[in-house]
């Protein structure tokens, strides 16, 4: 009898237009979904009806690109996840929030608030931030630099532990007895005070279902690496290769290790972009569609930023004109060898290299699903991850074609669940929320 | 046959009711202040009734003895935007603090809530008053009174600015321009104040009622008159006719001395009424709640919300004199409603402690659906109100008896609607 495969973990990567760059500028797509409820009730009721382990969306509080080409406008997803618990019973529900811009009182009754609402199924995906344009939405001229955030965050982080565990289990019903709202002697403040908050405490409401939400994070840098450790319970990665995957797996199971908390305490979730067709061929021509309609603003950004030239007039079928040479750039030097490279093999006019670069360093995979399927499997097998953040290429289509074709396709193989078995958000995932007491990582040299 | 002037109800979403003692009824869950399906419930009894809205508060800490809190529970703006998927109609009113909170994440909570519920959200805005809640956000003690409401305005400023960063068809005229958001249609508000810099523009699209519907519940001088200015319905707690009268037509004339009509400015005093089929049998339900309300929770509000000292005092010790309203920086309103309640010469610990019920700081009306809508009518028609923000006294008999007997009371009257009308909830209370 064969073993049972390892089963992966599928979170549904939630954002406006899908991953591929030509999301927002396709004919199909109506920008008015962004704020229509009932659009992404039909997208969370067939995320669940594929069984999918959790939908996952990203933001930021304040425009991180030019609003003219930002596609990441729309709601505060903790409220939109949070309308969308009532429309769902057993898919997770996480939400992006940082952690530079708010305050972990108010954050940490917001999460519990999810958590109440859905019923243990809540996540938090600590951000710090990245752009000016958000600290000068907050009275800030600059971003705090990188290690004050993650700084930041650590405390922040501490401090919400401390609020969800302000409260015994049965403080509300010993308060009945006494005659009181709640039991005074089951409930705590908390009096912290460190370099970044002072809080007293208690929480205003009583612990949630999943008692933390599950936790997921990001890390890219040496700090983020470490903060990814320390606190998180799912690290959605950025590899794009086999081995860079592998890599960035045996990093963080060596960091968790270090700082004492098992290896499979946390699970790992790159991201995947599929793009999907019945065969080969039709998932070529989807994908020749989505790049017809990348955006040329896309793509020259890109280019200015990584080669130093503006291709930005020239006709789409002019050839690509010289351009500085790898010692004069100042740039990232290992993207800047790849585009040289594609340039010099292939020879391609300005619109072909548009359609090349734009999508470049995101994970953008073509195939039938069974193709597809053998990746992912191989990545799960060969320990680069768990599973994966899928990002459909665009929305509804591809996100349909991910979970009516993709989907079943891993199901028939027993590498993904046919129905979800009980339990909270963090049963399924099976991870261990990290304890506020384990030892600080040693700063990265 | 048209009805010239209808009340607006607004109905308060609490944890089991306006009467204190309603918590420890028995068959009480005290989980329910956190179970979804509790408060689903509510929200579809409370639209069938056709209420105006639910009105949610909340404190971002423990204003009193954490015993005998009345704020508590989860996040009202998560909540309502749960609630705005099972319901159509009825307005979803949450309770944000300018104090603790920054516009920009207000402005976009806000914004979303009214897209959930197509343009059914409110705003109370409150502006914190403890220092337990100022604990909770790194300060030692809580702004005073008139910081807050400087810092209030200024907040609703920069909101105000971050909705209308969005012209209301951005999208279409941007995608015109083959792009996702022009800067003429969608514009950076650069605002620096006293309190904020902002650079905007908001990250999403202009809500759709422009602006949510904005309610204060300050009865302090400064809380009215930010009312008076800003705000589309006050909430009062008043002790009795006279004083909502004299509330009524004071705020009226602000509003008008503002500039505004003061028919925009609707007047809700909070009212909890006890109704039941006959007087007798709402009498005893409200003794029921009453025996359930241990003593010292009395003795607390005389203590925190009054500041009187009466320790070693009996029941037939009269009162220690009231302090003036001048020393308290926090709940002004409720401190002057409350004496105003019980500030009457010679009066003994006991009969304060028999006034305050728990109701302390409500005005309660109690007997037959057509006694409680003869009392709400006449400050309907006299210059008291122009609706009540109703508290339940308890769940679910205390709820469900307004639903079933006084709201189709005040029906028949023509003094409430039978159906919703108007599409957005700023549009009904603009009717």
């Amino acid at each position: 009898m064969p073993s049972p495969r390892k089963q992966m973990h599928l979170n549904l990567f939630l954002n406006n237009f899908g991953g591929h760059p030509a999301g927002p500028w396709l004919p199909e797509t109506d920008r008015r979904r962004v704020t229509d409820i009932t659009y992404w009730q039909n997208i969370a009721r067939k995320a669940e009806a594929a069984r999918l382990d959790a939908i996952f969306m990203a933001g930021a509080v304040g425009h991180v690109q030019q609003p003219k080409m930002n596609p990441l406008i729309g709601m505060d997803m903790l409220l939109m996840l949070a309308a969308l618990a009532g429309v769902t019973s057993r898919i997770g529900l996480i939400s992006t929030l940082s952690t530079t811009f708010n305050e972990p009182w108010q954050a940490a009754r917001q999460f519990a608030t999810l958590d109440h609402i859905s019923q243990g199924r809540a996540g938090w995906n600590i951000v710090t931030s990245t752009s000016e344009n958000e600290a000068q939405n907050f009275g800030l001229d600059r971003l705090p630099d990188h290690a004050a955030r993650y700084d930041r965050a650590r405390e922040f982080l501490e401090v919400t532990f401390q609020l969800w565990d302000s409260y015994d289990a049965d403080a509300l019903l010993r308060g009945k007895e006494q005659g009181w709202m709640v039991a005074s002697d089951s409930v705590r403040a908390i009096d912290h005070r460190g370099p970044w908050f002072k809080v007293k405490g208690p929480a205003i409401l009583p612990a949630s279902p999943q008692h933390y939400p599950v936790l997921s994070q990001a890390g890219a840098s040496e700090a983020g690496l470490d903060f990814a450790a320390r606190w998180s319970e799912l690290i959605y990665a950025g590899a794009i290769s086999l081995p860079e995957g592998q890599a960035y797996a045996a990093n963080i199971r060596e960091r968790l290790l270090r700082i004492g908390r098992a290896p499979d305490a946390v699970k790992i979730l790159p991201n995947l972009i599929p793009v999907i067709g019945r065969t080969e061929a039709e998932a070529r021509a989807k994908e020749d569609y989505l790049n017809s309609h990348i955006h040329p603003e896309t793509g020259l950004e890109r280019i200015r930023e990584l080669l130093k030239i503006d291709l930005s007039g020239l006709p789409d079928d002019a050839p690509i004109p010289a351009f500085p040479s790898l010692d004069q750039i100042n740039g990232h030097r290992g993207h800047y060898q790849r585009v040289a490279d594609y340039i010099h093999q292939n020879r391609p006019t300005v619109r072909q290299l548009i359609e090349w670069v734009a999508p470049s360093g995101r994970k953008i995979v073509r195939g039938t699903p069974a193709e597809l399927a053998d990746m992912m499997e191989e990545w799960v097998q060969a320990g680069a991850c768990d599973g994966f953040n899928v990002n459909p290429s665009h929305f509804s289509g591809g996100f349909d074609d991910f979970t009516e074709l993709l989907v079943p396709e891993l199901q028939r193989r027993g590498s993904f669940r046919r129905d979800y078995a009980e339990g909270t958000l963090r049963a399924r995932f099976g991870t261990t929320p990290p304890s506020a007491s384990l030892p600080v990582l040693e700063a990265a040299q | 046959m048209s009805n010239p002037r209808q009340m607006h109800l607004n109905i308060f979403l609490r944890a089991f009711g306006g009467h204190m003692g309603a918590g420890r009824l028995p068959g009480v869950n005290p989980y329910d202040t956190v179970d979804p399906d509790y408060h689903i419930r509510f929200a579809q009894r409370a639209e069938a009734a056709r209420f105006d809205a639910i009105f949610t508060a909340s404190a971002s800490g423990f204003l009193e003895d954490i015993r005998r809190t009345t704020f508590f529970g989860l996040d009202t703006t998560a909540l309502q935007s749960a609630l705005a998927m099972v319901t159509r109609q009825i307005g979803l009113i949450s309770t944000v603090s300018t104090t603790f909170t920054e516009p920009f994440v207000t402005a976009r909570q806000l914004a979303t809530l009214d897209h959930l519920s197509k343009g059914r959200a409110g705003w109370n805005i409150v502006t914190s008053s403890g220092d337990a809640e100022a604990q909770n956000f790194g300060q030692d003690r809580i702004l005073a009174h008139e910081l807050r409401y400087a810092r209030a305005a200024e907040f609703l400023e920069v909101t105000q600015k971050l909705w209308d960063s969005w012209d209301a068809d951005a999208f279409e005229k941007s995608a015109a321009r083959g792009v996702i958001a022009d800067p003429e249609f969608v514009r950076e508000i650069h605002h620096a104040g006293e309190w904020f810099r902002v650079k905007g523009p908001a990250i999403l699209p202009r809500p759709p009622q422009g602006r949510p519907l904005l309610v204060q519940a300050g009865s302090s001088s400064d809380g009215t008159a930010f009312a008076a200015r800003n705000v589309d319905a006050v909430f009062t707690n008043q002790a009795d006719l006279a004083g909502s009268r004299a509330f009524y037509a004071w705020i009226k004339a602000e509003a008008e001395g503002f500039g505004r009509d003061p028919a925009s400015l609707k007047v809700l005093p909070g009212l909890i009424p006890i109704v039941a089929a006959t007087e007798a049998e709402a009498r005893e339900k409200k003794d029921q709640l009453d025996a359930l309300i241990p003593r010292d929770y009395q003795l607390d509000v005389l203590r925190h919300s009054l500041g009187l000292n009466i320790d070693g005092l009996r029941d037939t010790d009269p009162l220690p004199p009231f302090p003036a309203v001048e020393s308290v920086n926090s709940r002004k309103g409720r401190f002057l409603m409350l004496k105003q309640l019980l500030d009457t010469p010679g009066i003994t610990l006991g009969e304060a402690i028999r006034r305050l019920n728990g109701l302390n700081h409500t005005a309660a009306v109690v007997g037959t659906p057509a006694q409680v809508a003869d009392e709400m009518e006449h400050w309907f028609t006299t210059g008291a109100a122009d609706g009540f923000n109703i508290s339940a006294p308890s769940y679910p008999w205390g709820f469900e008896a307004i639903c079933d007997l006084l709201i189709p009371e005040l029906q028949r009257r023509g003094l409430f609607r039978r159906d919703y009308a108007e599409s957005t909830l700023r549009a009904r209370f603009a009717a």
